[in-house]
């Protein structure tokens, strides 16, 4: 027991000492996310600046990411975000080690899929909050399977506890629970008491007798409370704290630079693909392709389901879920954080009915076994094709990597902020965060967080030796409260004495002079 | 009235007290085997009602003995009868008078010649006159005279054996040095850095709070683990062989509840498990008059034998059980209140479940639940409680393996094991929970069984409000006499063991002490906040939230306040949850949005927390008494 116990962390130390290096190996190569930066920022202002701590705390989204990466910031080399990815995808991967490992053939096979998956490798490197999604997904499809079976409070408790987390990551993602509803509601007729048959007889049963079928309902609706009730009073809370905080309910939604990309989804746009709009144009079915490179697991899992109907069920639905939800806003919903959850389904869906798998024909094992590699290079072309920039970047870092103009635009001035020594800054930070968090101590400066924010953007020679501002080819320009108060001050003619100490196509580091 | 007459079983029992011919020899069969007397099997076994015995007795024609309670005094040899208490019990004889050459006796069962026989032996010469009395009557008079020893080791075993685990001293010494030091050391520090301390003392309420509340989320979620495994398989059970049960004992104490006595008769009949096996002892305080003659005056057969208490302070059921020990014959021992409906197969579940795990187990717990859930809000509140805390609580404590508090009844002991922890400590009126903790410390352990027991919820505010306060009372009372040497506890009952107690034992009261006035708290900064004072208290547009706001934003920063927010709101929803889902394991699904309410059911338990808290410093020992037999409802809900 003891010796397991101690082979299961110290494979988990393993594997995300693997995904930790890998993640090195890849921004060598000039790979980076945005929100990987974000979340660097944040945990520096939480520290820095007392005045801005509780908006920072409560208010910076993911909120489970950030606050989960905040213990990790104490090592300045390696931002915070990517040791929690590594910790997070590490464990889920051994975990699903030990599990093929106990388990037969297939699942043995299918572990390589789990190692070389670009969505998994992805998760575990890009120091973005796809891991606490991924493992969030498969925690609540397990569990899912796991209730069609018990229909045990625990499995509908833990349901709902992910969802809570879920909440907490994004609110949006409360709309899960719509495709949980179907779930528990077919669940419902296999809990009866006192019922024996296949669906139909009992179906015949509970809607022909009323006691039965009011039993049936309220168990229904009850279930449907449990699993809803916790991610309910989570957002509850946090627009209770909202209203404490601001006055506002919803502050969180009109606030600006709480989530890295605040002002807009386009944000991480700075190189147009020439795929992309013909992606996004709102008739066409080019969507579906994206989705089906991520899909094969899981169709494999719905057609290999012989006695398992429930978890094809939940597959389909999934599939179904994320269809509708991309058809509905290409732009927002066509990304891994939504994505993935049929890659975490397929996976769960995989390791929960592993048990179940009898001896298979021929063709069923040539397929079991072509499956993991198949589904590897379909998820490479998912990343060739995605319509997030940072997905394509991710496969062009391990293929062909390129220099990347926002990045050097970004390391440029960084390095031109850091010359300078100890200086007070004015900068929009829900734009200027990356640079904002490479710089050490001796430099504060003004962001949304403080209180004074407004004053410096009037005032800026009273507050700040150091304007960064973006310039007219930055897809955020229009959306730079910085740029626009410069604009203003021009306007109305009041010059200020400064200087430009860098420049590029899309930023300017402005020096006041006092 | 002395009797010369010949009486005969014949005439008394089979046809003035209309027993079957195969009833008798049945009878008779168990005298043999049980050693008892007929009447007593006759009696107390299900043959035969009191009243239709009282009845045969008038038609053959005697004149029943009245004793005088009040003047009863016991004979010159009346060590024998002390030391053969049991014998006399059993033969139902009491000795009235006896000097050396005269014998006078008060007896039940005239026809029972071999009874006077063993009587005769007992004290050494021949019945120069006997009395008949009612059963009931010999009984009380055996036990006030003779069975003092008994109430003396009833009342004081554990004081007597292990001082420093009883209840009689509520505070010890160094407990009141230590708590007036803290006091102390507090109002001082406060004089000299008031803000830190305000703000230091309202983040460690705030913190011990939610860790609480917590923990016994995280508790439930873990007891819920185990709900759809079966400790004793239905296989298991059908193996079970009748004939190699052992004597079962089961203690009905009862005070003043005349009203449930029909309904327990009912109840212990619907038990799977053979007659003949069973011990079944109704314990009866001397000075209740009300229960005496309700059983007295029975017109049914029962299965119950009625043992009398002598009067004694405390009266407490502890002390009642305690003196119940000493006259009980089974392997195994199990009390339920007179109102209580348990599984049927229960006591055989308890004796699988015995055989299967390891000898360091000496109790089982089964879980409660109620009947009568569905009468009122507060027998539905209360259900919602119970469901949650013997079905996901304890069982997550179980599995913890930290100290569980045993609930008030379906306790299931090893007999000789109870004897040897000295029984319950007739101090503490939260016995129960005493009970559990002082077996871990011990070294013994305790586990619970889906099995369940279902009992008359409190349909009474009032009465709800006595009892919760007795309850949290004997939990303030354990927590004391347990951490009365803090580190011997740690030695005791391990790190786990340790934290387990204080976060359930302790956890539980402080929370119900504390909730009040974080909710003050949180009320009086929302009608700061929103202006609401402004409006409703002095009519003016003027600021005056504002400037009271400005005033205590020393003591109370903003930081603190939503501190304060997120951890109550997280603490009741928490509870509110844990609330709903053991009522949707019962599958009392429209009991689910009564836990939405479960704050204001918490408000209750704060005030009977400080009502339990005023007692304890007031009258520790007193025991509130919980009136049963208030509900209306006659049969159990479906569970």
């Amino acid at each position: 027991m003891k010796k397991r116990k101690i082979s299961y962390w110290l494979g988990w130390l393993i594997f995300s000492i693997g995904y930790l290096v890998l993640s090195q190996w890849l921004a060598s190569r000039g790979f980076y996310t945005l929100e990987s930066y974000f979340v660097d920022y944040r945990a520096d202002i939480l520290v820095r600046f007392p005045e801005g701590f509780l908006r920072t705390f409560y208010f910076t989204s993911p909120a489970v990411f950030f606050l989960s990466s905040v213990p990790f910031n104490f090592i300045s080399s390696i931002p915070g975000s990517f040791f929690l990815n590594a910790l997070l995808i590490g464990g889920l991967t051994n975990h699903l080690f030990f599990k093929s490992w106990k388990g037969k053939y297939p699942s043995k096979f299918f572990f390589l899929y789990i190692l070389f998956s670009p969505v998994i490798l992805f998760a575990g490197t890009s120091g973005t909050s796809l891991a606490v999604y991924l493992v969030l997904y498969y925690l609540l499809f397990y569990v899912t399977f796991k209730y069609t079976e018990s229909h045990s409070v625990f499995h509908l408790t833990l349901m709902s506890l992910t969802m809570g987390l879920f909440v907490l990551m994004d609110m949006e993602y409360m709309k899960l629970i719509l495709l949980l509803v179907p779930v528990l509601f077919f669940v419902s007729f296999f809990k009866a008491k006192g019922i024996r048959g296949n669906f139909y007889t009992r179906a015949s049963v509970i809607f022909s007798n009323n006691s039965q079928r009011r039993k049936f309902f309220t168990g229904f609706f009850s279930s449907v409370l449990i699993v809803a009730f916790i991610p309910l009073m989570s957002y509850l809370i946090f627009l209770m704290i909202n209203k404490v905080f601001s006055g506002s309910y919803f502050f969180f939604e009109r606030s600006t630079g709480d989530s890295w990309n605040s002002y807009s989804v386009l944000f991480p746009l700075i190189s147009i693909n020439e795929d992309l709009w013909p992606n996004l144009a709102q008739i066409n079915s080019r969507f579906l392709g994206l989705i089906l490179l991520l899909s094969v697991t899981a169709i494999y899992q719905i057609l290999d389901s012989k006695k398992q109907a429930a978890k094809s069920f939940i597959l389909i639905l999934v599939i179904l879920f994320a269809i509708s939800e991309a058809a509905d806003n290409k732009m927002l919903y066509l990304d891994l954080n939504n994505l993935s959850l049929i890659t975490a389904s397929a996976m769960a869906a995989f390791f929960y009915s592993q048990n179940g798998l009898k001896s298979r024909s021929l063709i069923l094992k040539v397929l079991t076994l072509a499956l993991p590699v198949l589904a590897v290079l379909l998820e490479f072309g998912y990343f060739e094709n995605s319509i997030v920039q940072q997905e394509r970047h991710f496969a062009a870092s391990i293929f062909d990597p390129k220099e990347d103009p926002n990045l050097k635009s970004i390391e440029k001035a960084s390095l031109a902020l850091q010359n300078q020594n100890s200086a007070h800054i004015l900068a929009d930070d829900a734009i200027f965060y990356p640079e904002l968090s490479t710089l050490d101590k001796s430099f504060t400066w003004e962001g949304h967080f403080s209180p004074y924010y407004m004053h410096a953007l009037q005032q800026p020679e009273a507050y700040a030796d150091l304007i960064l501002v973006t310039k007219k080819d930055h897809p955020l320009h229009l959306n730079d409260i910085v740029a626009t108060s410069l604009k203003r001050l021009d306007s109305l003619k009041i010059e200020l004495p400064k200087k430009v100490i860098y420049e590029d196509e899309y930023r300017q580091v402005i020096q006041l002079i006092k | 009235m002395m009797h010369t007459k010949e009486y005969y079983r014949k005439s008394l029992f089979q046809e003035k007290g209309n027993l079957r011919a195969d009833q008798i020899e049945r009878i008779e069969f168990l005298e043999k085997s049980l050693q008892k007397s007929f009447l007593k099997i006759a009696l107390n076994y299900g043959y035969l009602s009191r009243r239709a015995w009282k009845k045969a007795l008038i038609e053959e024609g005697v004149e029943l003995y009245q004793f005088n309670f009040e003047s009863l005094e016991a004979i010159s040899n009346q060590e024998v009868v002390k030391t053969q208490l049991h014998r006399f019990l059993d033969c139902l004889v009491f000795p009235l008078k006896q000097t050396d050459d005269y014998l006078e006796v008060v007896l039940s069962d005239p026809s029972d010649s071999i009874n006077i026989n063993n009587v005769e032996e007992l004290l050494g010469q021949k019945v120069d006159k006997f009395h008949v009395a009612e059963d009931l009557d010999v009984l009380k008079a055996l036990h006030i005279t003779y069975g003092l020893d008994y109430l003396d080791k009833a009342i004081f075993r554990i004081y007597d054996s292990d001082r420093e685990s009883c209840a009689i001293e509520t505070f010890t010494k160094k407990q009141l040095i230590f708590i007036g030091a803290i006091l102390i050391l507090g109002a001082s520090l406060f004089y000299f850095f008031p803000v830190g301390v305000a703000i230091t003392f309202n983040l460690i309420l705030n913190a011990l709070l939610f860790l609480s509340i917590s923990f016994k989320f995280l508790l439930t979620l873990y007891g819920s683990r185990m709900e759809t495994s079966r400790k004793v398989s239905k296989a298991e059970l059908d193996k079970v062989n009748d004939d190699e049960l052992p004597i079962y004992t089961i203690l009905l104490p009862v005070f003043k509840e005349s009203e449930v006595i029909h309904k327990l008769v009912w109840n212990l009949r619907n038990l799977d498990y053979p007659l003949e096996k069973l011990d079944v002892k109704l314990l009866i305080e001397a000075d209740d008059a009300m229960t005496y003659n309700a059983v007295k005056d029975m017109n049914f057969p029962c299965i119950f034998e009625p043992l009398i208490i002598p009067p004694a302070q405390p009266k407490t059921k502890p002390k009642a059980c305690n003196y119940g020990l000493y006259f009980s014959k089974g392997k195994y021992l199990t009390i339920y209140d007179a109102e209580d409906i348990p599984d049927n197969n229960q006591l055989k579940l308890v004796t699988s479940l015995f055989k299967k795990i390891p000898d360091d187990y000496v109790v089982i717990q089964c879980a409660l639940n109620y009947f009568n859930k569905k009468e009122n809000l507060l027998t539905r509140l209360f259900t919602l409680e119970y469901s949650y805390w013997f079905d996901y609580m304890l069982p997550g404590l179980d599995n913890l393996d930290v100290p569980i508090p045993l609930g008030g009844t379906s306790n299931h002991f090893k007999f000789d094991k109870l004897m040897e922890l000295g029984g319950w400590d007739g101090f503490n009126v939260t016995e129960d929970a005493d009970l559990g903790l002082r077996a871990y410390a011990k070294s013994y352990k305790v586990t619970v069984l889906d099995s369940t027991t279902l009992e008359e919820a409190n349909n009474d505010f009032f009465n709800w409000i006595r009892q919760r306060s007795r309850w949290i009372k004997g939990y303030m009372q354990t927590y004391l006499v347990h951490m009365r040497n803090p580190i011997k506890l740690l030695q005791k009952v391990g790190v786990k063991g340790f934290f387990g107690f204080q976060f359930f034992i302790g956890g539980t009261f402080f929370t119900f002490l504390v909730y009040p006035i974080l909710l003050l708290f949180l009320i009086f900064m929302l009608i700061l906040n929103t202006g609401l004072l402004d409006y409703l208290f002095f009519w003016t547009d003027y600021s005056v939230s504002q400037n009271i706001l400005e005033s205590i934003q020393l003591f109370f920063p903003d930081w603190l306040v939503i501190i304060a927010i997120f951890n109550f709101s997280v603490g009741n929803l928490m509870m509110i949850y844990v609330n709903m889902m053991a009522v949707f394991r019962r599958r009392s699904y429209t009991l689910i949005l009564y836990a939405l309410i479960n704050p204001l059911y918490w408000l209750m338990h704060s005030i009977s927390a400080y009502k339990g808290l005023i007692q304890l410093i007031t009258k520790p020992f007193y025991w509130e008494k919980t009136n049963h037999g208030l509900t209306k409802s006659s049969k159990p809900s479906s569970i």
